[in-house]
């Protein structure tokens, strides 16, 4: 498989079809990989694919926005370059999706599967221009079951709940800088004209900034999970970043870059939304 | 640092009855940066404006916040008087504790003075951020739009033409005249309907200033005061600019199926027609939905006869878009449905009529030439009731308004059958009589004591028909009788509502509507012919009942308003819109997604040196100002010009926080 | 324990051209309603930036209200359409965060709805203050 992957890549870096390629690399053990960026054809042979690759590459797009790239893409991540597509980040013109056919990714610290890749419908890449290796998409849909135990809580368990975790939080903004949605410029976070956030770091401040910015990736977050792993007090981002995936697909039918027509839910409306709930 | 005065206004007493304006006062003194404060009778006043202006000079102010009534009421005043203290207008914010404070919270008023406080604070703090803002402007086309071609529309485009400008006339109908042409005769002179009106409508057809187009519709509007752009369909009249008006056509059309509603369905028309003798123009149209040729295929008698080969069956409905300054809308009315009316047989008793049926049955040009007969069998009538208030000042129908032109039309039509017919007799039900205008009163008087007109204060109950006759049980309030009355025709007093389709109609200009669907005036009494959207105006019954004077009046006032308009050179736009910071912009596309007015332009631009980017740009003459690009972006590049991010912050900032020392 | 009237504290965003106009109507018909709100104009609910209303709860409001021209009579056509998508994804979010969906509302008052105003802010009023009171 890393041969076929490595195969494609090279021919691409020496076409000159790519000025670049974004793919995993190993890393520092067994058991870590990393991006690996590759200019020359002649250096594609430390391009790997295996069951730790657990970084969403589509992260790297917006930072080579001038470049044609190859990007090795699980079938999620393809999602993550859809969006980012649809956004004006990229044209696809630029972009050569390679596609690996992935069994799910484990979490090196625990050695489990990362929760999303239960029920994963994409281990067949969809919409790549080329695909490496063939896997077996689950046939049940994406469970929210989580998401629903956890709002079954009260208000106030879930405010108590939050306020716990957020009091962990160091606002390394490690989980914004890993998010391929989080391209801004500059970050409302920096931002002092207006003041939107104090940069004290206690628990209300860091639960304002962690709402804002789930507010923000709202319909375009394709809960890849980056933040998620990338918090280093293990703060359960996911919990947030699937709210917002069970509510964009609950109120508008959306799901963030799986349509490449589709505008994200808050760029457009329809005469006929809901209005229940107005007074 | 900001230098800021605030000015807390009593209103006579209408805020200081209810708020402590002068612990308003001194809490402001209090805010970092309001260097004076002041409470004053009446702020927008003379001498209070001046009181600001002495203020700004002696205290070098920068900036103001004026604690008094609604923004919507004075903002624009308060800037005018900031513009002449030398200040730009748009330092000034207006804290609204009168609407929102003193009117609504009088049963408290130390949580009403307290909410004064607070929400004179958060202007303070709105107004510390606020920027100097300059003007623009933008072209004017000086032409303008009327809509509707009844007495308002006349009048309107007329007095617009008159002042030289270009008028383009929109009528629905194949003839303008409206609802005014249907009238026999009007109150209290009794003078001829068609004799007032055919000059002007002659006058219309020859004024080069106004393009007449009849049998036209508008279906689609964009843009904005001073450059409308609309588009109006001009249905196939299937006759051309050869007709002569001689009328020929229409004699000979064998077609004789369907019933004029110019008529009030009480006469036939033909398939092609002139909608009454007078038309203007005078030309023909072909329905070509009863058109027999149109049908069949078989006939085209009109073709044959027409001496100028007008007849042109080929034409079809054309789409223009025009562009046009400013527009008037006057599409009148329709009067109530009576079939709603259990008691006045469902609208299925042939002799009971409306009102405006028995101006056209009295009317010498009307299906029956003027003879006063009833429906049913033609025979002459002898004792007519007249039903007042039918649709109106009736809260089981939703129409609880006075329809305002009833109780004198019913006074006119009685005393015109008394004239035509001295042997009859009529009756007249009504609630109260409203007759409020000159020489009302004595006409209505008139008709009871010199026509003889019985006038019985009550409602009737039922109307049953009992042989060839109607009878007519009523309550007579005053004497505390109940009354039955036989007669050969009852007449109602139809109230007023807006034309059907006037909903939608609002729609294609974003205008609000009330509850009936009359169109709304930007303010009731001191702008009653604006509405909310500028450029557009209301005249005539649209807007609400009124009878013809008001309304001519009215269309008399939207001309001088849009001539306003166009004795400018440019017009003044408010510097209230969006702008992008283009070095925050991350090129999402999201605010160009969602701009109602496509006034977000994407361009590839250097906005570092040697960096080019995807960014957004406001197009800054499209731009109106909603801000939708503002709420949608999250890079937070673009904002918006007097309702900024860090205003509103601000205000949110300072609303969620406790009052201080007070 | 039952909160002081004092105690509430409610921010209002209101549209200039159909909300914010039927407040100044609720004020002309004298209609009687908590003065525990304290209103911001802005253009339209379409300007309505969500972080707006994160902040005013993060700032300590007890509720918020937004409210707008009824759909089809806004006046720049369509800002309140988008306001309606934003606001069940925004009330969610924030419910999810704890902030409990009684403290939060839109509501659609016209130029001309001065009573319904009153009513709504009652309504408003009546949730928070149940919140406040019973948790």
């Amino acid at each position: 498989m890393d041969k076929e992957l490595q195969e494609i890549i090279k021919k691409l870096l020496a076409e000159k079809k790519v000025d670049w390629a974004i793919g995993y690399e190993k890393a520092y053990d067994e058991l870590s990989t990393r991006p690996a960026f590759v200019q020359d054809a002649n250096d594609t042979a430390r391009l790997i694919f295996n069951k730790y690759c657990i970084n969403n590459l589509g992260l790297y797009l917006t930072k080579f926005k001038k470049n044609k790239l190859a990007v090795v893409c699980k079938g999620c991540d393809i999602a993550t370059v859809f969006e980012l597509i649809k956004e004006k980040q990229f044209s696809r013109e630029n972009v050569v999706v390679i596609g690996v056919a992935c069994e799910g990714v484990l979490d090196k610290k625990t050695g489990k599967q990362l929760e999303k890749c239960e029920n994963c419908r994409v281990k067949q890449p969809k919409g790549a221009d080329f695909t490496v290796g063939t896997g077996k998409d689950s046939a049940a849909p994406k469970n929210f079951l989580d998401v629903v135990e956890f709002e079954k809580k009260s208000s106030k368990e879930k405010a108590e709940f939050w306020n716990r975790q957020f009091e962990k939080c160091i606002r390394c903004y490690a989980c914004r800088n890993v998010c391929p949605v989080c391209y801004c410029p500059d970050c409302f976070a920096n931002r002092t004209m207006p003041e939107y956030l104090n940069k004290n770091v206690d628990a209300e401040e860091n639960k304002l900034f962690h709402m804002i910015r789930m507010q923000h990736v709202f319909g375009r977050c394709t809960d890849c999970k980056a933040c998620d792993t990338a918090c280093p007090v293990n703060i359960p981002l996911t919990l947030l970043t699937k709210k917002l995936a069970k509510d964009a697909k609950e109120l508008f039918n959306y799901e963030s870059g799986a349509d490449m027509d589709v505008l994200p839910p808050l760029s457009t409306y329809n005469e006929a939304d809901s209005e229940s709930d107005i007074l | 640092m900001a230098r800021i005065g605030v000015f807390v206004c009593h209103c006579g007493t209408n805020i200081s009855g209810v708020v402590d304006v002068s612990r308003v006062a001194k809490y402001a003194e209090s805010l970092p940066g309001v260097k004076v404060a002041v409470d004053y009778k009446f702020m927008c006043s003379d001498p209070g404006q001046n009181t600001i202006i002495d203020a700004i000079k002696t205290h070098n102010l920068d900036r103001i916040v004026v604690s008094a009534c609604s923004p919507r009421m004075h903002e624009l005043t308060f800037r005018n008087t900031l513009e002449r203290a030398g200040l730009n207008p748009y330092m000034v914010e207006m804290a609204n504790i009168r609407e929102h404070v003193s009117w609504v919270h009088s049963d408290n008023k130390e949580l009403a003075t307290e909410k004064a406080m607070k929400l004179m604070e958060m202007s303070v703090s709105k107004v510390r951020r606020s920027e100097v803002l300059t003007k623009m402007f933008a072209p004017i086309e000086k032409r303008a739009l009327v809509i509707g071609g009844g007495i308002a529309g006349i009048q309107a485009a007329l007095d617009i033409a008159a002042a030289g400008y270009k008028v383009v006339l929109v009528e629905k109908e194949s003839s303008i005249g409206g609802r005014m042409a249907q009238l026999d005769k009007t109150f209290p002179t009794l003078d001829c309907s068609a004799c007032i009106l055919t000059p002007k409508m002659v006058a219309v057809s020859q004024d080069k200033n106004i393009t007449l187009l009849t049998y036209a519709e508008v279906t689609e509007v964009s843009g904005f005061i001073g450059q409308f752009e609309v588009k109006i369909k001009k249905k196939a009249k299937s006759v051309n600019s050869k007709c002569i008006g001689c009328g020929v056509c229409v004699t000979k059309c064998p077609n004789k199926k369907s019933l004029s509603d110019f008529d009030g369905r009480l006469g036939p028309r033909k398939a092609i027609y002139t909608l009454f003798p007078q038309a203007v123009p005078n030309v023909p149209v072909i329905d070509r939905e009863t058109c027999t040729f149109f049908l069949t295929g078989k006939c085209k008698i009109c073709e044959k006869v027409c001496p100028t080969s007008a007849v042109d069956y080929t034409q079809q409905d054309e789409l223009i878009t025009e562009k046009f300054g400013a527009v008037v809308v006057a599409t009148g009315f329709d009067i109530y449905d009576h079939s709603s009316y259990g008691e006045y047989g469902y609208g299925e008793i042939k002799d009971v009529i409306s009102s405006l049926q028995f101006e056209r049955l009295i009317s010498s040009s009307g299906p029956t030439e003027g003879h006063v007969v009833r429906p049913s069998d033609q025979k002459e009538v002898k004792n007519v009731v007249f039903i007042q208030c039918v649709g109106s000042r009736d809260e089981s129908k939703k129409r609880p308004y006075c329809s305002r032109v009833c109780c004198m039309y019913t006074a006119k039509q009685a005393m015109l059958l008394k004239d035509h017919y001295p042997e009859t007799q009529s009756y007249v039900f009504y609630i109260d009589i409203r007759a409020a205008g000159k020489n009302y009163e004595e006409f209505v008087q008139r008709a009871q004591n010199d026509y003889g007109v019985v006038y019985l204060r009550g409602r009737v109950s039922k109307i049953y028909e009992r042989g060839n006759k109607l009878l007519v049980k009523g309550a007579d309030t005053l004497s505390g009788a109940q009354v039955e009355i036989e007669a050969d025709l009852v007449v109602l007093a139809n109230g007023l509502e807006p034309r059907k389709g006037a909903k939608e109609f609002s729609q294609l200009f974003h205008m609000s509507s009330d509850q009936y669907g009359f169109y709304n005036e930007l303010h009731p009494k001191l702008a009653p012919v604006e509405t909310a959207i500028s450029g557009v105006f209301v005249a005539g019954c649209c807007q609400s009942p009124k009878d013809i004077p008001d309304t001519v009046a009215m269309a008399s006032a939207t001309a001088a308003k849009v001539c306003a308009i166009f004795a400018k050179e440019k017009m003044e736009v408010e510097p209230l819109i969006a702008g992008v910071n283009q070095l925050t912009c991350s090129g999402c596309e999201t605010c160009y997604n969602v701009c109602p007015y496509s006034a977000i332009e994407m361009k590839d631009k250097e906005v570092k040196r040697g960096e080019v980017r995807h960014v957004a740009e406001v197009l800054e003459s499209v731009c109106k100002g909603c801000g939708v690009c503002v709420g949608a972006c999250y890079s937070k590049a673009v904002d918006l010009k007097g309702f900024s991010e860090r205003q509103i912050l601000s205000q949110v900032e300072t609303a969620t926080m406790p009052i201080t020392n007070s | 324990m039952e909160s002081k009237v004092k105690e509430i504290n409610i921010v209002g965003f209101l549209c200039n051209w159909c909300s914010y106009a039927g407040a100044d109507m609720t004020g002309l018909g004298r209609n009687i309603y908590p003065s525990n709100i304290k209103v911001i104009r802005i253009p339209c609910t379409g300007r309505m930036d969500p972080m707006m209303i994160i902040e005013a709860f993060h700032n300590g409001a007890d509720g918020v209200l937004v409210s707008g021209c009824h759909p089809g009579d806004c006046h720049y056509t369509e800002g309140n359409f988008y306001w309606r998508r934003r606001y069940p994804h925004l009330k969610s979010l924030l419910e999810h965060f704890g902030v409990d969906r009684r403290r939060f509302h839109a509501s659609w008052v016209s130029a001309s709805e001065g009573k319904k105003f009153a009513e709504v802010v009652k309504k408003v009023y009546a949730e928070v203050k149940d919140w406040k009171d019973n948790g």
